[in-house]
């Protein structure tokens, strides 16, 4: 084959076959991303990975390379490789990360290797691999909660479109041997007549079968895997959060762990009483719900929406987020106070947030030193709460107390105006109501329930107790049960088939059926998920621990100008497994602190015991004052001080470390709050009393650590890419460099030769290297031979001369003479004169970077047979 | 810087093979390879044996060569056909009854030359062939108690047709490890063959006026020279090693014997020598193992033969040419 007829063959092969493996390699890693949280999301880098390891292998075993050879060495390195990142990277930074990543690196570059070698060698090798396409799609397509017919042919669609495709292109590719102008013409013939064809077969029987496909789905369409919290989803580290979306799933295993998620203090009582009063605490609002997949999902596009999801991992110790524009948003006014909360995270995820509604500030802090161990984050939140809202608000209870204030709240509600004049915006958002037909039972319910009320709450209270109805033999008619089961008609709602025929469900289905009901009688309301709060101690009020089954879902309603509250109408489960374990010892409150700055430490005076820091930034009286460039002194003869959770003295600080220091003095309250932090620390006393002082280092605190990690991560990122990347580099061009150094040892090494025999025998190596890197066929001939038959021939050289010296030398026991000697000296020089002229600088260039006859160089020539 | 060609570095006597070459080319066009082995097979003290189909010039290298050498005795060049009624006596030479001394006289047969030219061999029983073995091994016929020596150059150029042919008997193996060499002559190349279409003539009457270039004295002087030709131990190392590679090689039942080392040594030698070298080099073995040896050995399939003898030498020369020199 001539040279454009490679590179012909080569481009052709890069276009028609490895770029559509590499397109849908991107799309299945897309897919695996959407639902492996441990890719990162770096789908695109991913696909880089794959494609480097495909296209290496695929160009690397056209040549003679050995497969099982290089796939092991490779395997190798890549293991070996792996291990010293583990090794090398624990201190630096976050080795757990990079190890990680460079195993996916790994896994995806020797998957890449492998496809590589297979598209390149094995024949029918396109079979297999689309095989395997379809079944990782079947199996993505598993791992999907929601299956929509257009989200099906989303995944099918490239490919089955691929797996067409690949068989029609590579055995095109595989039988072709000319790379010529009439295969390319042939081959884009028959493709066009074929992509036209597979397009129109394949737009056929989507669009004609599409109504069809659609009713399968919805007959067989559960969301969400069996056998899985479906409040609640776990992330890689074990930690725990809300989900993003809530379904409606045939089963809900609850209770999977009996630690406790978190405990949390809620400083919030009953007017005038020290009776604690807990609330409800919410992740998200499920504003949005999908009625072909019967979803609730959040909307982050609606403006008016009072959710407060901020992610206290990213956010600095004893810094403060605050955002007031929740408090708008709560479109309340009436019986509304500030309820302060902290939270105290053990298996819930650092990112998560919960809260009463409507919250509107976080805090990360410190927990107390016995309490590192147990807890592992905290945070202290405030929320905008109504005094009308409990968790004791819907059920009757025989506490007189909690009846009298039961019936003293919605006394209180009965008074709330209609929803005229609430914005139609605002109405229309929170009373959408699907108008597919199967929900036309449910407005029918609805309005019969809604007859005769008059006032919003008892409209509500009518749902409540329609869930509360008992049959004659005083048994509940809606009983709770994690496995609702499926409807056993395929394409029925499951709202409908809950309400209407099992009549059992979890509370998802409950607070569904609730919030449509509601919406039926057209009061805005809205799904919210959280957690459910349940007071089983005396000892501690105020503080309630929450395990995995308290995850939950109920519905807020609006009443004007008294807000959303909560409305839990899911039924008692008497199945009731509850409080696994007698809460534990709440953590010891931290003291709230009035001064809290972080900086550099310029001087230290032990004697005194003062410090000199360069601030960073300052809180005081939880207001923030970030990026300042002031200096303060702190007085540290009382303080505490810490590193890593372990208390040090002050001799061990040094200057230029980090520090954080906080001060509980309830002297410094008297001060009032500035605008800018100058004034502020002029009033301040000159030496400001420190409690406590943190030294800062990455493992420092778990909030902190989260911070610093996040930041690592980015760094390393970026660290590991050029590594991998700078290495393949390198490996490459001095793979590429191999024949030139080669040859100048060669030429060293003839320089420097004593001896004459040995320099001949170098310089014999040198030009017989360099005639052959320029692509002088040696084959089976002898040195001599191939010294006058080839390069003489073709080159105009003298090295059958020097081939004979060299063998006089070699094979005779005879001296050279001076002439001869002379000649070798200068033989070297002169040949390399005359390949310079007989070839072109590029072809000179191209003959050294070529590495296939390098190899050859090293190969024994193989055996003639005749 | 000047030239250096091949003649100028090594010492050699040169003149007289290139004289001997020359002349048989003005006759035999494009042969010259063949040519170098007959005159390295007569230097080596060895006799010929070349096969091919008729017509390919087997019989005029024979007569070439022996026109190029003078004798005193002029009895320089015999040449017997063989056939298959020839008998051992008309080869040897038989005793007659003199009328004169009352005796029975040695009448020498056709073997009591220099050169002589066995025409298709393969044609006589084997018998004769068998009468040739003591002649071409030890230069010497023994008639019942009498032994006669032969002349002191004495070489014997056997040509055959392949034995594949009608009418042969295929040599013994005894008979063929006696031949230094076996030549395959080859057609020669297109326009070479033209040529000879063209002057037939010319060289027709090239053949029978050819001039006497060497001596007979001179032939046994150069035969001296050639022996000094120094061998390398390497090189005796890789003659041992093919000879001995023959003996175990899978496709091959009869190796190489010592006799037929010791003939690769002198053929390595000569051939050397011709191409005015002092030394044995790597080339020489490449060039001349072939010829040397794969007659003598006897293969067991078609593809051995085809094979065997190429693979050891490939090896071989492999290990050869990667020798480092100090």
């Amino acid at each position: 084959m001539s040279k454009t007829n490679y590179i012909s063959k080569y481009l052709g092969q890069f276009v028609f076959i490895l770029l559509p493996i590499i397109a849908v390699v991107y799309f299945i890693l897309w897919n695996c991303n959407q639902y492996f949280t441990f890719l990162q999301s770096q789908w695109l880098l991913q696909t880089v990975y794959f494609s480097i390891g495909l296209l290496i292998a695929y160009y690397l075993f056209q040549t003679r390379l050995r497969f099982i050879t290089s796939s092991l060495a490779l395997a190798f390195l890549l293991f070996s490789a792996q291990k010293t990142i583990e090794n090398f990277a624990v201190g630096e930074f976050d080795g757990f990360f990079i190890a990680v990543q460079f195993q996916v690196f790994a896994y995806l570059f020797f998957t890449g290797w492998i496809i590589g070698w297979g598209m390149s060698r094995v024949s029918f090798f396109a079979t297999i691999l689309s095989t395997l396409f379809v079944l990782l799609c079947i199996y993505l397509i598993s791992k999907t909660g929601h299956i929509t017919p257009v989200m099906l042919l989303q995944y099918f669609s490239p490919i089955a479109i691929y797996a067409i495709y690949i068989l029609y292109t590579s055995q095109n590719f595989r039988v072709e041997r000319e790379f010529d102008k009439s295969f390319w013409w042939r081959f884009g013939k028959r493709f066009i007549v074929f992509a036209a064809l597979l397009f129109t077969l394949f737009g056929g029987v989507v669009y004609f079968m599409f109504d069809e496909i659609k009713a399968r789905i919805e007959e067989y369409g559960g969301q969400g895997k069996e056998g899985e919290n479906q409040m609640l989803q776990q992330n890689k580290d074990g930690s725990v959060e809300n989900k993003k979306s809530m379904g409606f799933a045939t089963s809900n295993q609850r209770n999977k762990n009996p630690e406790p998620l978190f405990c949390a203090h809620i400083e919030n009582y009953f007017e005038g009483t020290q009776i604690a009063n807990p609330l409800y605490l919410t992740s998200y609002h499920y504003t949005k719900f999908d009625t072909l997949t019967e979803t609730f999902e959040r909307d982050s596009v609606y403006s008016g929406s009072d959710e407060f999801q901020p992610n206290p991992a990213e956010i600095g110790l004893f810094s403060t987020l605050k955002d007031s524009s929740r408090i708008t948003n709560a479109l309340s006014n009436k019986f509304r106070k500030t309820v302060s909360i902290e939270v105290y995270k053990k298996r819930l995820s650092a990112k998560a947030f919960v809260a009463p509604s409507t919250s509107f500030y976080v805090q990360p802090i410190t927990i107390e030193k016995e309490f590192q161990k147990e807890f592992k984050s905290a945070y202290r939140a405030k929320s905008y709460v109504s005094s009308l809202n409990s968790a004791y608000f819907i059920y009757n209870t025989t506490d007189p107390f909690i009846q009298s204030f039961q019936s003293q709240r919605f006394s209180e509600l009965r008074k709330a105006k209609s929803y005229e004049g609430i914005s139609d915006e605002f109405m229309k958002y929170h009373t959408f109501f699907p108008n597919a037909l199967q929900y036309q039972a449910i407005q029918v319910l609805a309005d019969s329930l809604a007859k005769g009320k008059k006032t919003t709450i008892d409209k509500v209270l009518s749902v409540r107790d329609y869930f509360l109805q008992r049959n004659s033999n005083n048994e509940q008619v809606y009983t709770y049960s994690d496995n609702p089961g499926i409807p056993g008609l395929p394409g029925a709602s499951k709202i409908t088939n809950f309400l209407f025929e099992t009549k059992k469900g979890y509370c998802a289905y409950y607070a569904g059926a609730t919030l449509f009901m509601l919406r039926a009688m057209k009061i805005p309301s809205r799904l919210v998920t959280g957690f459910l709060t349940v007071d089983r101690s005396d000892k501690n009020p105020g503080w309630y621990w929450f395990y995995e089954d308290q995850s939950h879902a109920w519905v807020q309603v609006y009443f004007p100008e008294y807000g959303w509250l909560d409305f839990d109408t899911t039924v008692g489960n008497d199945e009731a497994e509850q409080s696994p374990s007698p809460d534990g010892t709440p953590p010891m409150q931290p003291p709230n602190p009035v001064l809290a700055l972080s900086g550099k430490i310029i001087s230290i005076d032990t004697i005194q015991k003062l410090l000199q820091v360069k601030l960073n930034n300052l809180i005081f009286r939880d207001v923030e004052y970030v990026s300042i460039d002031e200096q303060a002194m702190l007085d540290v003869s009382v303080c505490n001080i810490w590193k890593d959770s372990l208390p040090i003295k002050i001799s061990d600080l040094k200057i230029k470390d980090d520090v954080m220091g906080v001060s509980y003095v309830d002297a410094l309250t008297k001060f009032s709050i500035e605008r800018n932090v100058k004034p502020l620390l002029n009033k301040l006393p000159k030496k400001l009393p420190i409690d406590d002082l943190f030294i800062k280092s990455l493992k420092q605190h778990s909030s902190d650590k989260k911070k610093v990690e996040t930041i690592a991560k980015t760094c390393s990122w970026r660290f590991y890419i050029a590594i991998v990347l700078g290495s393949c580099l390198v490996l490459f061009l001095g793979i590429l460099l191999l024949p030139s150094i080669f040859y100048r040892y060669l030429k060293w090494k003839a320089k420097h030769a004593k001896r004459a025999e040995s320099k001949a025998y170098y310089v014999y190596r040198a030009s017989m290297f360099l005639a052959k890197q320029h692509g002088l066929p040696q084959n089976n001939l002898s040195p001599l031979q191939f010294a006058k038959t080839k390069v003489d021939m073709q080159l105009n050289t003298q090295l059958t001369q020097f081939m004979y010296v060299y063998l006089k030398l070699k094979f005779s026991k005879q001296s050279l003479t001076n002439h001869e000697k002379q000649f070798i000296d200068n033989f070297l020089q002169q040949f390399e004169t005359k390949i310079n002229r007989s070839f072109k600088r590029s072809q000179r260039f191209r003959s050294f970077v070529n590495i296939n006859r390098f190899i050859d160089y090293f190969y024994m020539p193989e055996l003639e047979s005749n | 810087m000047t030239e250096i060609n091949e003649p100028d570095i090594f010492v050699s006597q040169h003149h007289l093979i290139d004289a001997l070459i020359n002349n048989m080319e003005l006759v035999i066009k494009g042969k010259r390879k063949q040519i170098i082995e007959v005159l390295t097979c007569l230097l080596a003290k060895g006799h010929v044996l070349m096969e091919d189909n008729p017509g390919t010039g087997k019989t005029v290298l024979a007569r070439t060569l022996a026109g190029s050498i003078s004798n005193k005795h002029d009895n320089t060049f015999k040449r017997v056909q063989f056939t298959p009624d020839l008998l051992p006596m008309d080869l040897l030479g038989t005793h007659v009854f003199d009328e004169q001394s009352r005796d029975f006289i040695f009448k020498k047969g056709p073997l009591f030359c220099n050169i002589l030219l066995a025409d298709e061999i393969n044609r006589a029983s084997p018998k004769v062939q068998s009468a040739l073995l003591e002649c071409m091994a030890e230069y010497q016929i023994t008639m019942g108690e009498k032994t006669y020596l032969l002349e002191k150059l004495f070489f014997t150029i056997a040509t055959q047709n392949p034995i594949e042919m009608e009418g042969t008997y295929p040599l013994p193996a005894a008979q063929l490890d006696r031949f230094a060499m076996k030549i395959y002559f080859g057609y020669v190349d297109e326009e070479t063959e033209k040529n000879i279409y063209k002057n037939y003539l010319e060289i027709g009457s090239n053949l029978n006026e050819i001039k006497q270039v060497a001596q007979l004295d001179e032939i046994l002087t150069l035969q001296e020279e050639a022996e000094k030709v120094f061998v390398h131990d390497e090189i005796c190392q890789a003659v041992s090693n093919i000879v001995r590679a023959t003996r175990v090689h899978d496709g091959i039942q009869t190796g190489a014997s010592t006799r037929s080392g010791i003939s690769f040594i002198k053929c390595l030698k000569a051939y050397a020598f011709i191409h005015g070298r002092s030394f044995v080099i790597e080339d020489d073995v490449n060039e001349i193992a072939i010829s040397v040896l794969h007659h003598r050995l006897v293969f067991k399939h078609k593809e051995a033969k085809q094979n065997a003898l190429h693979q050891i030498l490939q090896i071989e020369m492999n290990r050869l040419s990667a020798l480092k020199i100090y």
